[in-house]
């Protein structure tokens, strides 16, 4: 099916959470999410200083106009130490799966910036 | 059983018709799932057995010129103190959590700078309580209902309506700050310096800028004892613990206040008050240069290639570590010591499984306030962090 | 949030017919959170198409009733983080339970009102409730504590 907001990016406000969410997921306020057209179980390519391809979850007390990431390798991966609460993100859906903790440690290893 | 999830340590936790009762989330998730993603000894990413993985540990060890020990606030004060022998004997550096956690809140009540209190005190005699950037629900669950604001204490027996006084300071309207209705004070701050100069300027009989300063300094008159509770939230806003030394102790001229951390390692003040017995400081210490310094704290070392291998206890900093950083911990030599398979374990040149101290390990933690807990293990592990730091002491 | 008659009322046909035997549909609302009635009792909405989305989302509003106990009790599993204010604070377990629950502990009598199993807290003795039987009271002191909003009650 052809979804309209493919393609499309979109600015969120992102925040990283201390608190026990399920660690390889993005909650999106649901607000947010409609109106970026995104659903539940999607999987989103999350795009600051680099980017990570989570699956989508909703949660009332992400910010309104943006979404949560628990404080994982993920929220690592995505950010430097100055903005590391809270930052900024393009988020687009992705027909690709979800980032693994290997993938992420196969960049770590390997030596490119 | 003891619950080792937080720093809080209750102690009314136990199993029955295999339900576990009394703990909170955080610690019924630590207690029934144990058994699942342990370590696995491993050299290299190839599978070992554990006398081979702690060889190879002290293979590289003894190659390093500049190692680091690093962690250990899930262990044993017992582990903590064979920890500091292995660091000693290496001249190298030392650190935990707490360097970028509450280290500075604990340093300031180990030397005595501002009056402390246990939480059993807190308990029976505290009226005013105040909760400073931290959101204990979240981090010390229990926190609240065993220790502060809600149970009956010996003094203070007419329930939190009545008998105490809540104050919570936040920058969001918090889960506790939703707490504060009757005979309670949330104040939303931007700029915790203001606030902390408007208790001083109160103290002092001046007008303060948050006005609200006045009452809270009034109802704490009214009490031998009235208690703030630093968390994370306080120690970023502000950044020096000085002025806030110089707040509590203004404020002790005019009403009592003792301060305690509300950090949430279950042995993080043991790590500090096992260091500062040994050496006066309760983290980042050089056995090199015998001394404490922001630049031996491990993100720091790491992030100025000042280490070629770490020894890593109970923690999972490449989890949390910014990127850049992890990735600088990925080039140097790293062993990992850790009941759980953790992401750094993954990436590790050695893995050393542990076991889960409070679960399958017993010994002593030391709970926030500094009360030391004797652990009661279900379980009776034969290798623990005792036995695999007391064998790399042994052979260095 | 607790569920409000006027919130059911606005879904309901509001003819005020009196087929389900109340003389207007707003009663018959309350009736419905008193569990006193069903919502089968309604006919029109089931009979008449024009209702069909009324119906699915008074359903979906009406299912934390069956979940509720005899006080109008609701705990919502989701939202509970065990963190035990709602047990330290009942009047109830301050009395029965002084050197227990009354002190922040984990309940010591063999029959309190809540415990916390497996993390999340459980009801275990409603019987014991000021909100339960005839000269109940409507107690709120462990709903207000709770931070999350986990307890709601029906009424009150
Ligand atoms: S508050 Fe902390 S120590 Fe107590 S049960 Fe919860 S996690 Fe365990
Ligand atoms: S409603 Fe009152 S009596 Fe009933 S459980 Fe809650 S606090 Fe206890
Ligand atoms: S107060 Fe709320 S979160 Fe805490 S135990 Fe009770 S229901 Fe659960």
């Amino acid at each position: 099916m052809l979804r309209l907001t493919k393609f499309m990016k979109f600015e969120a406000e992102i925040v990283v959470a201390r608190d026990s969410f399920d660690s390889s997921a993005i909650y999106l306020h649901p607000e947010f999410a409609k109106k970026c057209g995104i659903k539940e179980g999607d999987v989103v390519s999350v795009e600051a200083k680099r980017a990570v391809k989570l699956k989508v979850k909703l949660s009332n007390s992400a910010p309104e106009n943006g979404g949560i990431i628990p404080n994982s390798i993920f929220a690592s991966f995505l950010t430097d130490f100055e903005n590391f609460k809270r930052f900024k993100a393009r988020i687009e859906v992705t027909d690709e799966k979800e980032s693994t903790i290997e993938e992420i440690i196969e960049a770590l290893k390997s030596n490119e910036k | 059983m003891i619950c080792t999830a937080c720093s809080c340590l209750c102690d009314d936790v136990f199993i029955e018709d295999g339900k576990v009762l009394n703990a909170c989330k955080r610690g019924f998730e630590h207690i029934s799932k144990f058994k699942e993603n342990r370590a696995i000894p491993r050299v290299r990413g190839g599978t070992v057995d554990v006398d081979k993985a702690i060889d190879e540990a002290l293979e590289l060890l003894k190659s390093s010129k500049k190692p680091a020990i690093y962690g250990l606030d899930t262990s044993t004060v017992e582990a903590q103190r064979l920890a500091i022998k292995i660091a000693r004997k290496l001249g190298c550096f030392i650190d935990d959590n707490s360097s970028f956690c509450l280290g500075d809140f604990v340093e300031m009540i180990l030397r005595k700078e501002v009056p402390t209190t246990t939480l059993d005190d807190v308990r029976d005699y505290a009226y005013v309580i105040i909760y400073w950037g931290a959101n204990v629900y979240q981090s010390l669950p229990r926190h609240m209902s065993k220790y502060t604001y809600y149970p009956r204490g010996a003094k203070r027996n007419r329930g939190y309506d009545e008998d105490r006084y809540l104050v919570v300071v936040d920058v969001r309207k918090s889960d506790i700050a939703k707490l504060a209705k009757k005979n309670a004070k949330f104040i939303k701050v931007e700029r915790d310096l203001e606030l902390v100069e408007s208790f001083i300027m109160a103290a002092e009989g001046k007008a303060p800028k948050h006005i609200e300063v006045v009452e809270i300094l009034r109802e704490m008159k009214k009490s031998e004892l009235n208690v703030l509770f630093g968390g994370l939230g306080l120690k970023y806003g502000l950044g020096d613990t000085k002025i806030l030394a110089e707040m509590i102790n203004k404020v002790n001229s005019y009403a009592p206040l003792a301060f305690l951390p509300a950090g949430f390692h279950s042995n993080m003040r043991g790590f500090n008050e096992t260091l500062f017995e040994d050496v006066g400081f309760v983290n980042k210490f050089s056995f090199a240069e015998n001394r404490s310094d922001q630049r031996f704290a491990f993100t720091e070392l790491l992030k100025e290639e000042a280490i070629d291998c770490a020894v890593i206890v109970g923690t999972d900093p490449v989890a949390s570590l910014p990127f850049d950083i992890s990735r600088k911990l990925a080039k140097i030599k790293t062993i990992v010591i850790d009941p759980k398979d953790t992401v750094t374990a993954k990436l590790a040149d050695v893995v050393i499984p542990s076991a889960y101290s409070g679960i399958e390990s017993g010994g002593t933690m030391v709970r926030s306030d500094g009360v030391r807990v004797k652990l009661e293990p279900l379980e009776k592990a034969e290798i623990d962090d005792v036995y695999i730091l007391k064998r790399i002491l042994e052979g260095l | 949030m607790p569920l409000t008659p006027m919130e059911i009322y606005k879904l309901l046909p509001k003819t005020n017919c009196k087929k389900c035997g109340e003389q207007t549909c707003m009663s018959f609302a309350f009736k419905l959170i008193n569990r006193e009635k069903k919502l089968e009792d309604c006919k029109p909405l089931f009979e008449e198409k024009k209702y069909e989305i009324q119906l699915k989302k008074l359903q979906e509003m009406l299912k934390p009733l069956e979940k509720a106990t005899e006080t109008g009790l609701i705990v919502n599993e989701a939202l509970c983080n065990g963190c035990g204010n709602c047990i330290v604070v009942c009047p109830v377990h301050v009395e029965k339970d002084p050197r227990g629950a009354g002190v922040g502990k984990g309940p010591t009598i063999a029959d309190p009102i809540y415990r916390i199993e497996n993390g999340k807290l459980i009801v275990l003795n409603m019987h014991a409730c000021r909100r339960y039987g005839k000269s109940r009271i409507l107690c709120v002191v462990c709903r207000e504590n709770c931070p999350t909003d986990a307890i709601s009650f029906l009424e009150g």
